[in-house]
């Protein structure tokens, strides 16, 4: 057996050192048949893990219910047993011939992916999937549903939803118990009153974050079956491991009584439960770029490196800021001499450190827009939903400072330079030699072209 | 074919190509114990996504390269960990489709070459693939060291792989 050969069984076995996996990468990138092997000898692996496999017992399934699957005596295969168990469950599971009678009653921008359901029409027996915007449903249970995408759901027959991903607001007026939510973490039975849900699918695991706004609710753990009753004003968050049938249920920050019964008060209920309305504070950090980013990883990734350099940048500013606030000087030098140092210094990490300033945009950089609320009324003009987007300001404002900061900075630099100039070149000489002051002169000057082409780039970037 | 057809349709091309899809992600994913997981969420993806695949085009290429997103997602988020393929190598071998041979196929040959190892070997081979057993309770049992078992294990399955190979040549699908 060839060296590679064995560090190819080694890594099947999870066996592997972590210099022997790298030798074994290189090895595969040199050798397509090296590839090869490997291909095979997993396969051989596979038939060898089914051939023995243990009374044929299958793995446990996340179908869309999380509810765990009855064990089969399915020969090997395994996974083949359980995923094809599944696929038929999924398909005969959430299939029904009649007619449902829940409609599609108004859209807002909505932007359906496979397919897409028109007003008026009943939904289809389906799982949906809406990319973007939002759909008001009626269900005949006296049940209105509003959905935010992105979202994936399932309207399962005229008394149940099932959601395996989105936002959900319910305004239930018919029978209490008459309406179900189902979710990946467990089911919630509508006791008559309105609610809303925000199903996070995580990597490991999926997040149910619910608030009570009317009534009561009842949540029923898929797995124990035991139920628990909230009540207006109280939120949970439920989180379950869909893809392990030892799914756990764990109920958590419960909403401050005071500030909820507040905003019931207004009448009004957030569609967006990530950010819980437990506070004011906790409102204002729901910004517009979060929805502007929603969807968007990339820009999520490089706009959470942004604020980070915009918030240390801005963390230094401020120190000058509040220097020059208490700074009084009683020798006839202005602040920006006496801060000279600190200025240059400012300038200097801008010019020569890591960053590429010029390559921000302007929504990155300042804040180009702002939550607005849309707002949904039933036939009473009663408010039953605030759906949040952003809103593009005419003038940019200060957001996280960085633009803004960088006008500063400048502002301070040419203050240097300034008075640089009229206090002739050796000012700035240990010396007094005006060659030595001649050159930090030019040298500043180059910070100061540096820093004015950042800020205009950044002002024209407006992707 | 309506939409209730094509779903039939699509069951029965995701049933057939779970083993397919599980060794094309085994591969990419280095046989890491989360393959089932990974494969269980591109299952959940193409039957969301059952609308988007064409019928009159093969499934198994769409299922491949849901996987290989859903394989690189995986690979991304666990980047830090210590057997995960560097991202040159992931695009590469998610440039190639697992053997065109049925699991089935594999089967029956591995068990004409199961059937002429000693019966010594037989059974220490497949004990070490019985779930219940570990290298230390099987070296236990034949009264050998867990390292001269698992180079045993190493040369048997070798011999084992080579003779399922060599069979499979000789009788082409």
């Amino acid at each position: 057996m060839k060296r590679e050969e064995e560090l190819v069984w080694k890594l099947i076995d999870q066996d592997i050192s972590e210099p022997e996996f790298q030798r074994l990468q290189e090895f595969f990138a040199e050798s397509k048949e090296l590839r090869g092997y490997y291909q095979h000898c997993l396969e051989t692996h596979a038939v060898l893990e089914s051939h023995v496999a243990p009374d044929g017992k299958a793995q446990p399934l996340p179908t869309p219910s999380f509810e765990p699957v009855e064990e089969t005596k399915s020969k090997p295969p395994a996974w083949l047993g359980w995923a094809a168990a599944a696929l038929i469950f999924v398909y005969f599971g959430t299939s029904t011939d009649s007619p449902s009678k829940v409609s599609l009653v108004s859209m807002d921008q909505a932007d359906w992916r496979g397919t897409e359901v028109v007003i008026g029409a009943p939904i289809p027996d389906r799982f949906l999937h809406l990319k973007n915007g939002s759909i008001e449903m009626q269900f005949p249970t006296k049940t209105s549903v509003i959905i935010n995408g992105p979202a994936f759901f399932q309207v399962l027959d005229d008394q149940s939803l099932e959601m395996i991903e989105g936002k959900v607001a319910v305004n239930h007026e018919g029978e209490p118990g008459s309406f179900r939510l189902l979710t990946p973490a467990g089911k919630l039975n509508d006791l008559g009153t309105r609610f809303t849900a925000f199903i996070e699918n995580l990597e490991d695991s999926t997040k149910v974050h619910t608030e009570v706004l009317e009534g009561k609710i009842e949540f029923v753990n898929s797995f124990s079956k035991q139920s628990s009753i909230f009540n207006a004003g109280e939120s949970l968050v439920i989180t379950g491991t869909h893809r392990k049938a030892n799914s756990h249920v764990s109920l958590a920050e419960k909403a401050d009584q005071g500030a909820v019964e507040n905003e019931s008060e207004q009448g009004t209920f957030d569609q967006n439960p990530n950010h819980p309305k437990t506070s004011i504070e906790n409102q204002a950090e729901f910004k517009a770029i979060d929805l502007m980013l929603e969807g968007n990883l990339k820009a999520q990734i490089k706009y959470s490196m942004v604020e980070a350099i915009a918030e240390s940048i801005d963390q230094k500013a401020m120190v000058l800021v509040e220097a020059e606030k208490a700074f009084s000087s009683n020798q006839g030098i202005s602040f920006a001499e006496a801060a000279m140092p600190e200025i240059e210094a400012m300038a200097h990490s801008l010019v020569e450190g890591y960053v590429d300033f010029s390559k921000i945009s302007l929504w990155e950089a300042s804040k180009t827009a702002e939550i607005a609320w849309r707002e949904n009324k039933d036939s009473e003009g009663k408010l039953i939903s605030r759906i949040p987007y952003a809103n593009r300001l005419n003038t940019p404002e200060k957001g996280n400072r960085l633009l803004h900061n960088l006008e500063q900075i400048k502002l301070w630099l040419q203050t240097v330079h300034d008075i640089h100039e009229e206090k002739g070149m050796g000012w700035v000489s240990s010396f007094g030699c005006p060659e030595d002051g001649k050159l930090i002169f030019d040298n500043r000057n180059k910070k100061l072209f540096a820093i004015s082409h950042a800020i205009e780039s950044i002002k024209s970037n407006l992707e | 074919m309506d939409n209730k057809e094509q779903d039939i349709h699509l069951v029965n091309e995701l049933t057939k190509a779970q083993p397919k899809m599980r060794a094309y992600l085994a591969k990419i994913l280095a046989n890491s114990s989360s393959t089932d997981d990974v494969l269980q969420e591109c299952n959940k993806l193409l039957w969301i996504k059952r609308l988007d695949w064409d019928p009159t085009t093969i499934f198994l290429k769409w299922a491949y390269r849901v996987c290989y997103f859903q394989a690189m997602a995986y690979c991304r988020d666990k980047s830090r960990e210590k057997l995960i393929f560097n991202p040159e190598l992931i695009e590469i071998m998610g440039n190639e489709s697992p053997d065109e041979r049925t699991h089935s196929e594999r089967e029956i040959a591995m068990e004409k070459c199961l059937a002429k190892l000693k019966e010594v070997s037989r059974t220490l081979l497949l004990d070490r693939y019985s779930k219940e057993s570990t290298v230390e309770k099987i070296a236990r049992k034949h009264g050998i060291t867990p390292n001269a078992l698992s180079q045993k294990l190493l040369r048997l399955r070798y011999k084992l792989h080579e003779c399922i190979q060599e069979n499979m040549k000789s009788n082409p699908a």
